[in-house]
């Protein structure tokens, strides 16, 4: 090539990085843990996809929290549908006094039970209720919370919905959904089921040596420019949603006086255990389970297991427990990503390990925002139930970034855009270092803004599931 | 190329692309400009979290110091402690080893969730083990359940725990050496079915919940529903080990492979049909936990 030629190349991919430059701060872009380790990524049913907490926008005297599990879940993918397992305690986790032990956790375990062994079929006719005589394959749950060394059960025997199969099977699904949710004592709500997965990224282009589809011809290897798309677009999860007062969830069980109450802030992650012994039967039965319940996933604040732990050690984060992250504490303050971002992108640059600004993210807290007075660094999504919550229309996808102090990294609503939010934040381009607090860093996008289904304004505000019958996945270029 | 025409070319692409920049650049700062104050201002410029321990070993927290003459002593007030969640005092009852794995307090209470809560402890003997260790045995009662998180949680329990002389007070191992269920007869599981049933061919489905050791039955749906449907005599027979059990998998699914050495079966014949309740033992009595076609 000429240097003629070398020149306009370079010319064309600064106007072109410029150009959208301006297009993506013009339109305020709204990623996770699917897939994201060797061995959990064999355990769908088990593997934890992503985590969100927030104080409730129409209830904010509640804090919802939210586990999601099996990635990727193909909506027409019978006869056997995607379920919970039976065979695994799902949990949701709170440290109330930033510790990185548990002071709080809600345990749920599921069973299923077929009404006909003599049909192939999940349904064998429309299913109008939840007691159907037509809904074949069920699902009921039941919870416990363990505090203070004590378990306790909350409620047995509630009814999940079915999956969303089609016009046929499930021709009232909001309905049958709405009759999913239970209420608990105390002025709690909860939900499990099947939902439309409410994370949105570009896993494309992303895991396609962190391409950014806008930013196509500012990458080492230049493809055509493109609109982002949203990888897990068209794919439902499986949700476990719980609504419950703040001051359930308090050190003290007291009303917060504000946000700076010593007791406002808590750490949320979610998690899966399964025996420790899992022996085949030759004769086709069930496999027999032994053992004590060992961690096999988990998840706080997104991403970190995905793109910031190396392949090496991915199966021992999901097997820790918080209190022991000072072990990944290195890999946090140098993280890959951020390395790989001046290699990939050519000119761009980013802050010198040690990144104390991802730490504090990811880790700690921010001083004054989400930072529990007494903190151990450990992965948990934190937030500030002091802070009051933004009316459900006026949520800014990128969160704290866009000045909404109840947005990510403050807790995580399903709009936050996290993606764009964390690399921004790897590429430097937040408050916390200003010297690359500026474009293209604090610009960085996967060009996917928003989820490909509207979130719901009320409880269980994850949207309602692809259809079997009727789903579409991602097309590239829409 | 003639030199001026390259260098006319060159001035206008130049021109494009910083233009371009400039146009992108700039609609970009008014696009990101928020309002002053929704912007939030930088709250931490550096922290110093480089010293990150490589380890995953946190040293353990300083015991409380909790005095205990005796093995027995110690054992009776470990569990104690624990009985009025007290874990505070049980874990300055530790011995080092166990403290040393558990850390702190936090953990130490955490842990408590997967032990039955204690209700009281009596001491029934002690046996010197060595030079200076002493196995206690006590009788510990439980508030007796069954679920899918504990499994079942027998209403007594006969435990024998490890108590050790360290520099002269006595300490407990954080892990009983053994410990064995009370469970009730076998000869009683039949009455209680038989009860259970009766209230089932009477239809009485509220009146078969209270007898039950869960609200929801596990095993094949429907057939509870059956005495209900077929009127005449339905009789309870003899108790059999759950390892007769036709499809063990709903039992095993939800409450582990323990359930095949607390869950007894116990048939049920009817005039037409046939099928088997599971029990679970609640305390001194059984109870129904489900059904199977076995």
């Amino acid at each position: 090539m000429s240097r003629y030629r070398r020149l306009v190349a370079v010319i064309s991919v600064v106007a072109t990085l410029g150009l959208l430059a301006s297009l993506t701060a013009l339109s305020p872009t709204r990623a996770s843990s699917h897939r994201e380790a060797p061995l959990i990524s064999e355990d769908p049913a088990a593997d934890n996809t992503d985590t969100y907490v927030f104080r409730s926008p129409d209830r904010p005297d509640t804090v919802t929290l939210v586990g999601n599990w099996i990635p990727l879940e193909e909506p027409a993918g019978g006869p056997n549908f995607n379920k919970f397992g039976d065979d695994v305690k799902y949990t949701l986790n709170v440290d109330n006094d930033g510790d990185a032990v548990d002071d709080i956790v809600y345990e749920f375990r599921f069973r299923t039970s077929v009404q006909n062994q003599n049909t192939f079929l999940y349904n064998t006719g429309p299913i109008t209720s939840l007691d159907d005589p037509d809904f074949n394959i069920r699902q009921s749950y039941s919870v416990a919370k363990v505090e203070n060394g004590r378990r306790t059960m909350v409620a047995s025997g509630l009814a999940t919905p079915p999956v969303n199969i089609g016009p046929r099977s499930t021709p009232d699904y909001e309905a049958l959904a709405v009759a999913a949710v239970a209420n608990l004592k105390g002025g709690g709500k909860v939900f499990a089921g099947q939902r439309d997965d409410p994370f949105f990224v570009d896993l494309g282009s992303v895991f396609d040596l962190l391409g950014l589809r806008p930013l196509n011809q500012a990458h080492l290897i230049k493809r055509p420019t493109e609109k982002g798309v949203d990888g897990v677009g068209g794919f439902n999860t499986h949700s476990i949603v719980l609504q419950v007062p703040i001051t359930e969830l308090t050190r003290d069980h007291q009303p917060l006086s504000g946000p700076t109450d010593p007791d406002a802030v808590i750490g949320v992650y979610a998690a899966s255990e399964r025996r420790q012994v899992r022996v085949l039967s030759s004769k086709g039965d069930q496999p027999s389970q032994y053992g004590t319940w060992v961690r096999v996933s988990r998840l706080g604040m997104p991403l970190v297991n995905e793109v910031v732990i190396p392949l090496g050690r991915k199966d021992r984060f999901n097997a820790s427990d918080p209190a022991d992250d000072a072990q990944f504490g290195k890999l946090v303050l140098d993280p890959e990503p951020a390395r790989l971002i001046p290699v990939l992108y050519p000119g761009v640059t980013v802050p010198a390990a040690p990144r104390n600004d991802i730490a504090t993210i990811f880790l700690t807290g921010i001083p004054g925002l989400n930072q529990p007075a007494k903190v151990t660094p450990s992965e948990m999504i934190r937030l500030n139930m002091g802070i009051a919550p933004t009316p459900f229309a006026q949520q800014n996808p990128l969160g704290l970034l866009a000045g909404q102090m109840d947005g990510f990294p403050n807790g995580r609503r399903l709009v936050d855009d996290t993606p764009d939010i964390e690399l921004r934040a790897l590429a430097g381009g937040t408050p916390f270092t200003p010297d690359f607090n500026k474009a293209p860093n604090n610009i960085l996008t996967d060009g996917v803004q928003k989820n490909d289904k509207p979130f719901l304004s009320s409880f269980p505000y994850l949207a309602t599931p692809h259809q079997g019958y009727d789903h579409n996945h991602h097309p590239v270029g829409s | 190329m003639p030199y001026r025409r390259i260098s006319r070319r060159l001035a206008l692409v130049l021109g494009i692309g910083v233009a371009g920049l400039a146009v992108g650049v700039g609609v970009a700062a008014v696009a990101n400009r928020e309002p002053a104050q929704s912007r939030p201002a930088p709250s931490v410029q550096r922290l110093d979290l480089s010293n990150f321990p490589e380890g995953e070993q946190a040293p353990a927290a300083a015991a409380k110091p909790v005095a205990a003459n005796s093995a027995a002593e110690a054992v009776q007030r470990f569990l104690g402690a624990n009985a009025e969640q007290d874990f505070a005092t049980s874990f300055g009852l530790l011995d080092k080893a166990s403290r040393e794995q558990l850390k702190t307090v936090a953990t130490w209470t955490d842990a408590q969730a997967e032990r039955p809560a204690v209700t009281a402890v009596a001491v029934r003997h002690e046996r010197r083990t060595g030079p200076d260790t002493v196995e206690v045995t006590v009788a510990v009662t439980h508030p007796p359940a069954v679920d899918p998180f504990a499994g079942l949680t027998p209403g007594r329990t006969v435990e024998r725990w490890q108590a050790r002389r360290e520099a002269g007070r006595w300490r407990v191992a954080a892990d009983p050496v053994s410990v064995d269920a009370v469970l009730p007869g076998d000869a009683g599981a039949p009455a209680a079915v038989q009860a259970w049933v009766d209230r089932l061919r009477r239809c009485d489905t509220a009146g078969a919940a209270a007898l039950q050791a869960t609200a929801e039955l596990y095993g094949p749906a429907k057939l509870a529903d059956v005495p209900c449907r077929e009127r005449g005599a339905w009789k309870a027979s003899a108790t059999r080990g759950f390892d007769r059990a036709g499809d063990p998998q709903p039992y095993l699914s939800a409450f582990g492979p323990e359930v095949q050495t607390w869950a007894r079966l116990v048939p049920v014949q009817g005039p037409k049909t046939r099928f088997t309740a599971v029990v679970a033992p609640l305390g001194d009595t059984w109870r129904v936990l489900g059904t199977d076609a076995g």
